[in-house]
C-alpha cells in the first residue's frame, strides 16, 4: 500500500492535506510520496491517475491500483484511518 | 535559339540564353555584377571567378550556354577558390529537368488531399524551390541540419512563406462583409443580409485564407454564429442552407493545388457557456438586440441539418472529407434538451462515414478545433475577445516535430541522456520557431503590399494576422518506439512503459514551457499529425541506426513499409478495448494542450450508435481525454455506386473491381 498526495505552489489546501495524511500515517508502514504536480514525477503521476485538482490523496495498492481518493480536497483523519487499516 | 559557339573563328562569339527569356553576347561583367549585388563579394575576388567561369565555358566546347549553367559553373569554380558560404548564397533553386518531367506524368502520391492536375504541380515545383529557399534561407544551419537528418521535422517547409494555420470566426464576415483579397481591390461585398449569402462569403474567405496558410481553416460554432439569420425559417429551408455550405465547402478545388480548402466546421448542441450573453450579429452586421443565448433553436436546427447532409453523404452517398465537422461536448451539453438525441445522430454519422469529431470541454474550457487534431485552448486574454467574437482570430504559426526513437538511440539507454537529447532536440525546435516568426514578421511588415494581404487586412483596429498572440507548436512522433527502446516494453504491455511514456512527455511540456520563456512565445505541444513525418523518420533512422531501429520500428521491416506509432498514440494493433484505449491515450492529453486525439478504428463493424453515444458521453465523464473520432472502413462500387462495409476488392453487387476503399487516419 502507497499513499500519494498531489500538491502543488499557491494551493492554500495542499500543507494541511500533507500534514493530515503525516499525521495519520505516523509511524505505520506505509509509504507515503508527496508530489509536486509542477515537477515532471508529479505531473505524469498526476497523469496516470487522472488528478484534476489539487490537493488529491490517493491511495493505491502493490499494483498501483486505486483503493480509495480525495479529489481536490481533504481527507478526514477517520476516512484514511479506515481505508488504511483495512 | 540555343548560345552558341563558333569553332571556326578566333572571335568566337558566344550566346547566353538569360532567365528572363532574353539572348545575350557574352559578358563575364555579368556574372561579376551579380556575385557582388547577390552576395555582397568584393568585386576583385568576384572577377577572378568570373574570368574563371569564362575560361572554362569558351574552353569547352559548348553547343548550349543558358544562365542556370553559368551559374552552375559559378558555383564550382566558387568552390574551388574556396567560397563556400558564396557558393550556398549563390545558388540557384528548382529541380532537375527528369523530376519535373515526372510531376507532369505521375501522379503526387505524398498527400493524400492532393489529387493530381496542373495545379497541383505547380503546387509542387514551388514548394521544391521554397522548402529549398526555407532551409538555406530561413532557418539556420543547425535548424536545417537537424531536419535533414531526422532529429526534427518541421512541417510544410515548401509553405514557408505563410503560417500554419488559423481559427478563425463567421462575426468578422458577418460584422465586416467580404474583402477578398485583403486590399480591397477585388470587388467587396457589404455584409450579408442573407443566410445564403453568408454562406457564400464564408466558403470564398475560407478557400482565399488557405492561400495565406499552409494548414486547416478552422471555423468556431458556425451553428450558433448562423442562427441569427435563420429566425423564423422553416425545417427544409435549414436543411438546404446546410446542405448548401458543406457542398460550397467540399466541392471547391480552387485553394492551392487545386485541392479543396482544409476546413474545420465546429458546432455546439447547447449555447456554449461563454457565448450566452454575447450580443448577436445579425443580416447586414448589426446586432440584433438579443444575446446568443436567444438563438439556440435556430442554432439546434442547423446543427441538426448538417449532420443529417453528413450522414447522406454526396450524390454517391460517400462521405465528404471536408469541411470536417467538430462537435463540442461541454458540461452544458447534457443539460440541453434533446441532447442524446442529437448524439445518436452525430454518432450514427461517425459509424457509417466517420466525419464527427467528438471534441469535449472540460470545466470552463474553451477550444477552438481545426487540422487533424490541433485546438485552440483560449486563455484569459483570449477570453476576452468573445464579447467581440470577430475578434476571436487565432493561428499556429509553425509546427515542429520531434523524432523521439532517434533520442532514444543516441542515450544509449540512459535516461539522464535521453532527456537531455529530447532537450537538445526541443531547442532546436524553439530556434526554428523564432526564425520562421523573425521570417514572417518580416513579410507582414510590408502591410497591404506584402505577400500575405488578408493577413495585414486592418477592419477593426488591428490586422487580420495577430501576431502576437500566434501559437508556436512543438509535436512528437514514436513515443511508443521510445518507451519500447527504453523499457523493452511498449506501452501497452507494462504499467511501467505507460509510465514511461507519461513521464517523457511531462518532461516534454515542462521544457515547453522553459523554452517559451526563454524565447519570448507561446509553445505548446502538439501530437505531431501523422502525415508521411511517421515514415520519413524511420526511413531516416533505418538508415542511420539500423540495429536500435529494426528493433523497434513498426510495419513491415523493409523501407518504404516501415513507420513510427504516431505521437503518443499506443500501437495501432495493441489488444486493447477501445475504452482503455481512450482511457490510457486520454491521460496524456492534458499535458499536450494544443490538441490531442484518441482514435477509435472501428473496421467494418457498424457498431449501433446508441452504443457510440454510450461511449461517447463515458469518454466525457470518466477519462481525461480531450477527442476522439471514429474509422469505419467503407468500400463504394465505381461502377454500381454500391456502398459496403469493411475494404473490398470487389463489390458484392455487380463483382466489379473498379472499387474506391474509404478510412481515415487522423
Amino acid at each position: 500500500m502507497e499513499i500519494k498526495v498531489f500538491w502543488q505552489a499557491n494551493c492554500p489546501n495542499c500543507a494541511p492535506a500533507k500534514q493530515l495524511v503525516r499525521d495519520v500515517v505516523g509511524i505505520m508502514d506505509i509509504k507515503v510520496r508527496e508530489l509536486d504536480i509542477s515537477d515532471i514525477n508529479g505531473m505524469s503521476e498526476a497523469a496516470f491517475h487522472a488528478v484534476m485538482g489539487t490537493p488529491t490523496t490517493i491511495v493505491v495498492d502493490s499494483n498501483d491500483s486505486e483503493i480509495a481518493s480525495w479529489r481536490s480536497q481533504i481527507p478526514s483523519k477517520e476516512e484514511l484511518l479506515d481505508v488504511i487499516s483495512n | 535559339m540555343a548560345g552558341k559557339k563558333n569553332n571556326d573563328s578566333e572571335d568566337k562569339t558566344l550566346f547566353v540564353r538569360t532567365s528572363d527569356d532574353d539572348i545575350r553576347s557574352w559578358d563575364k561583367m555579368f556574372i561579376v555584377k551579380s556575385l557582388v549585388a547577390e552576395v555582397g563579394m568584393p568585386e576583385p575576388d568576384a572577377l577572378k571567378v568570373a574570368i574563371d567561369v569564362e575560361f572554362f565555358i569558351k574552353h569547352s566546347n559548348l553547343k548550349f550556354v543558358s544562365a542556370p549553367l553559368v551559374r552552375e559553373i559559378t558555383n564550382t569554380k566558387l568552390l574551388e577558390h574556396g567560397y563556400e558560404t558564396y557558393r550556398k548564397r549563390y545558388t540557384r533553386l528548382g529541380l532537375p529537368l527528369n523530376d519535373m518531367t515526372d510531376l507532369f506524368f505521375n501522379s503526387n502520391k505524398e498527400n493524400s488531399n492532393v489529387h493530381h492536375s496542373s495545379e497541383a504541380i505547380n503546387m509542387t515545383i514551388s514548394g521544391i524551390a521554397k522548402k529549398e529557399y526555407a532551409l538555406l534561407n530561413v532557418f539556420s544551419d543547425d535548424v536545417a541540419t537537424a531536419h535533414q537528418n531526422g532529429t526534427i521535422h518541421l512541417h510544410d517547409l515548401d509553405f514557408i512563406d505563410r503560417p500554419y494555420c488559423t481559427g478563425n470566426s463567421v462575426e468578422y464576415l458577418k460584422k465586416f462583409g467580404l474583402v477578398m483579397d485583403g486590399r480591397g481591390n477585388l470587388t467587396v461585398a457589404k455584409p450579408a443580409k442573407h443566410a445564403e449569402v453568408l454562406i457564400l462569403h464564408l466558403t470564398k474567405f475560407a478557400a482565399a485564407l488557405q492561400g495565406q496558410f499552409a494548414g486547416a481553416i478552422g471555423w468556431d460554432a458556425v451553428n450558433l454564429f448562423l442562427a441569427p439569420y435563420l429566425v423564423g425559417m422553416k425545417e427544409d429551408k435549414i436543411k438546404q442552407l446546410a446542405q448548401m455550405m458543406i457542398y460550397e465547402f467540399a466541392q471547391q478545388a480552387v485553394s492551392r493545388g487545386g485541392q479543396v480548402t482544409f476546413t474545420d466546421t465546429n458546432y455546439f448542441w447547447e449555447v456554449p457557456k461563454h457565448f450566452m450573453d454575447v450580443p448577436a450579429i445579425g443580416p447586414g452586421g448589426k446586432f440584433t438586440g438579443n444575446n446568443y443565448s436567444e438563438y439556440e433553436e435556430e442554432s439546434q436546427a442547423f446543427a441538426k441539418a448538417a449532420f443529417e447532409v453528413y450522414l447522406k453523404g454526396d450524390a454517391y452517398g460517400r462521405p465528404f472529407f471536408f469541411p470536417k465537422p467538430d462537435l463540442h461536448i461541454t458540461e452544458r451539453f447534457f443539460k440541453t434538451d434533446n441532447h442524446k438525441e442529437f448524439m445518436d445522430l452525430a454518432t450514427d454519422v461517425a459509424t457509417k462515414m466517420g466525419n464527427t469529431y467528438f471534441i469535449f470541454d472540460r470545466g470552463d474550457e474553451v477550444k477552438i478545433s481545426e487540422c487533424c487534431r490541433l485546438q485552440f485552448k483560449l486563455n484569459e486574454t483570449d477570453l476576452l475577445d468573445v464579447k467581440q467574437p470577430w475578434k476571436m482570430r487565432y493561428s499556429a504559426m509553425q509546427n515542429v516535430t520531434v523524432n523521439l526513437p532517434r533520442a532514444a538511440y543516441c542515450s544509449r539507454g540512459n535516461e539522464e541522456v535521453l532527456f537531455e537529447k529530447i532537450s537538445q532536440a526541443m531547442e532546436l525546435a524553439a530556434k526554428a520557431h523564432v526564425q520562421k516568426k523573425q521570417f514572417i514578421g518580416k513579410i507582414l511588415a510590408l502591410g497591404s503590399s506584402s505577400s500575405l494581404p488578408i493577413l495585414t487586412m486592418n477592419l477593426d483596429g488591428e490586422p487580420y494576422y495577430r501576431f502576437n498572440r500566434a501559437s508556436f507548436l512543438v509535436g512528437m512522433l514514436g513515443l511508443n518506439e521510445l518507451v519500447q527502446f527504453m523499457t523493452g516494453k511498449q506501452m501497452h504491455e507494462t504499467t511501467d512503459a505507460y509510465k514511461y511514456g507519461l513521464k517523457v512527455i511531462a518532461f516534454m511540456r515542462k521544457k515547453t514551457d522553459e523554452l517559451g520563456k526563454k524565447y519570448g512565445i507561446h509553445m505548446p505541444l502538439e501530437q505531431t499529425p501523422a502525415e508521411s513525418t511517421a515514415y520519413r523518420m524511420a526511413k531516416l533512422d533505418m538508415e542511420h541506426y539500423p540495429i536500435p531501429t529494426a528493433k523497434v520500428v513498426k510495419g513491415q521491416m523493409g523501407v518504404p513499409y516501415i513507420y513510427y506509432t504516431n505521437s503518443t498514440y499506443f500501437n495501432i494493433g495493441a489488444p486493447m478495448s477501445p475504452i482503455d484505449r481512450v482511457t490510457k491515450e486520454g491521460a496524456f492529453h492534458p499535458m499536450i494542450d494544443a490538441g490531442a486525439m484518441t482514435h477509435v478504428w472501428l473496421g467494418e463493424s457498424q457498431s449501433d450508435p446508441r452504443s457510440l453515444t454510450n461511449f461517447v458521453m463515458k469518454t466525457f465523464k470518466n477519462t481525461q481525454n480531450t477527442q476522439i473520432a471514429f474509422s469505419p472502413e467503407i468500400t463504394f462500387c465505381k461502377t454500381c455506386n454500391n456502398k459496403m462495409t469493411g475494404l473490398r476488392d470487389r463489390c458484392d453487387k455487380c463483382a466489379s473491381v473498379k472499387v474506391e476503399g474509404i478510412t481515415q487516419s487522423k
